[in-house]
């Protein structure tokens, strides 16, 4: 019934994945400036 | 006919908010106890190994819990029907561990008594997400606001007055101010995003002791990553480790006590949100303390304007939790989020159905038919077994650890120490009890 052949693509699509994974990266250039 | 059928599902809705507050507070109870043994650890280790140390300890309870409450079985059939969810609990594991580090670099910049009040801001960037992302105080009405986000304010507000009144209002020098508060900014917005992905989750009726397991992944990971980067290579990492010997059961018990408090938080997240259930839940600075206070001395030989604060910034803390408390969602925020669950399902081909079964706290009913299986006895023998070889690995690894722990030379009130303990305990258990009784760990 529920084909998720591709179940990342919906991931990459979904706006809110970009905002925690723009704040991950962000902590990473934090760690890397503030060592 | 309309009021019939409505009351029994708003009195479902009111015992469901009352239960995820109750397992809000009961986290604020388990988180401050993890910081106890962390105390006893002595100075000497760095902070990359003692967060390490804990995740270590935080890893194997995420693995022993969920299989010991519900099964490994349970948990891999949750995860295979909703494997998309297994990307965003890597990263939530990810954005708690890097949160995590930079709290390192805030308290040697500028000190606890200011960094943990800053990185508690978490919960208003909470609010913030709950509302934006998943519609939470949709259709609130203004007392629920007031309540809500007044109750999120005082709880920061209280955080900041008893940081204040554990430096005994005497902020030290800090060295690297302007780095320090970055940090510990960066803590709480990481802190605060993180719970987009739990909330995400149970929107779409996801088990928590499911979405736990895969999100340790991500947190060991990369602390993993971040101490073998921070502490030279995987050569003076495992050197580090060897000398940390004595200490590390220390670490793994307070990595213990936090899955059992982060646990509870996540209920919270599921059944009240996380705009309500963050700020409550923020409550362990409270009982973190309660511990530093009256079990280990720390604010013995203080000023009597230190214990006032101590005193109002509790009370403060108290009333911002009894607001949140007594907000219950309406019927028209129940509906807003409805419709964040049909998102979610739309987008990701799920059953909406499921997921509100899931959010009212009834398992639904492939899973019913798959424990109805497993209850068969081969199944359910092979399913146990497993599960038994997870937690007596468990058991193992302390007891291996707690045969070369060292016990620090640290004055304690073990009066208190009694009193604490068996109040935390307390709290988890009968919190844990009404949400095996109400959802069967739904």
């Amino acid at each position: 019934m529920r084909m998720r052949t591709s179940w990342l693509k919906p991931i990459l699509s979904d706006s809110h994945f970009w905002v925690p994974l723009g704040v991950f990266i962000l902590g990473i250039i934090l760690l890397l400036a503030l060592r | 006919m309309a009021l019939e059928s409505s009351t029994p599902a708003s009195a479902r809705a009111r015992s469901l908010h009352t239960l995820g507050v109750a397992c809000a507070l009961a986290a604020g109870a388990g988180l401050g106890a993890a910081e106890a043994p962390t105390k006893l650890v002595t100075t000497g280790i760095s902070p990359f190994l003692i967060s390490l140390g804990m995740v270590a300890g935080v890893f194997v309870g995420r693995w022993t819990l969920p299989a010991v409450l519900k099964g490994t079985g349970f948990v891999f059939d949750d995860l295979r029907r909703r494997p998309h969810l297994m990307v965003w609990a890597v990263l939530a594991g990810g954005l708690w561990a890097v949160a995590n580090t930079l709290t390192v670099f805030a308290i040697r910049d500028v000190g606890l008594s200011i960094a943990f009040p800053l990185w508690n801001a978490n919960s208003l960037i909470g609010v913030l997400w709950g509302f934006v992302f998943f519609r939470e105080l949709r259709g609130a009405g203004r007392g629920a606001w007031v309540r809500v986000a007044g109750g999120a304010l005082a709880i920061v507000t209280g955080a900041v007055l008893l940081g204040y009144a554990s430096s005994q209002g005497l902020v030290s020098l800090a060295p690297r101010p302007v780095s320090g508060v970055a940090a510990a900014l960066g803590a709480a917005l990481l802190w605060g995003t993180m719970y987009i992905p739990y909330r995400k989750a149970y929107l779409s009726g996801m088990n928590p002791l499911s979405f736990v397991t895969v999100f340790t992944v991500g947190e060991v990971v990369t602390v993993l990553v971040l101490a073998v980067t921070f502490e030279g290579g995987w050569h003076a990492l495992g050197e580090a480790l060897a000398d940390a010997r004595p200490s590390l059961f220390w670490l793994f018990l307070g990595g213990f006590c936090w899955v059992i408090g982060d646990l509870f938080q996540q209920y919270a997240a599921k059944y009240v949100g996380i705009g309500r259930g963050i700020p409550l839940s923020n409550t362990n600075q409270l009982w973190g303390l309660a511990w530093g206070a009256l079990v280990f001395g720390e604010l013995s030989g203080s000023r009597p304007a230190a214990r006032v604060l101590v005193l109002v910034g509790s009370a403060v803390m108290i009333a911002g939790a009894v607001a949140i408390a007594g907000a219950a969602a309406s019927s028209e925020e129940h509906a807003a989020r409805s419709l964040a669950v049909a998102r979610e399902s739309t987008r990701y081909g799920l059953d909406a159905s499921e997921a509100e079964a899931s959010l009212a706290g009834i398992a639904f009913d492939r899973l019913v038919a798959v424990e109805a299986d497993s209850a068969k006895p081969k199944g359910w023998k092979r399913m146990r077994i497993g599960d038994a070889v997870i937690a007596a690995g468990a058991l193992g690894v302390f007891v291996w650890l707690g045969a070369s722990a060292r016990r620090p030379a640290l004055s304690l009130n073990v009066g208190w120490m009694i009193v604490l303990s068996a109040a935390t305990l307390a709290m988890l258990a009968s919190v844990g009890y009404l949400l095996w009784k109400r959802t069967g760990f739904a």
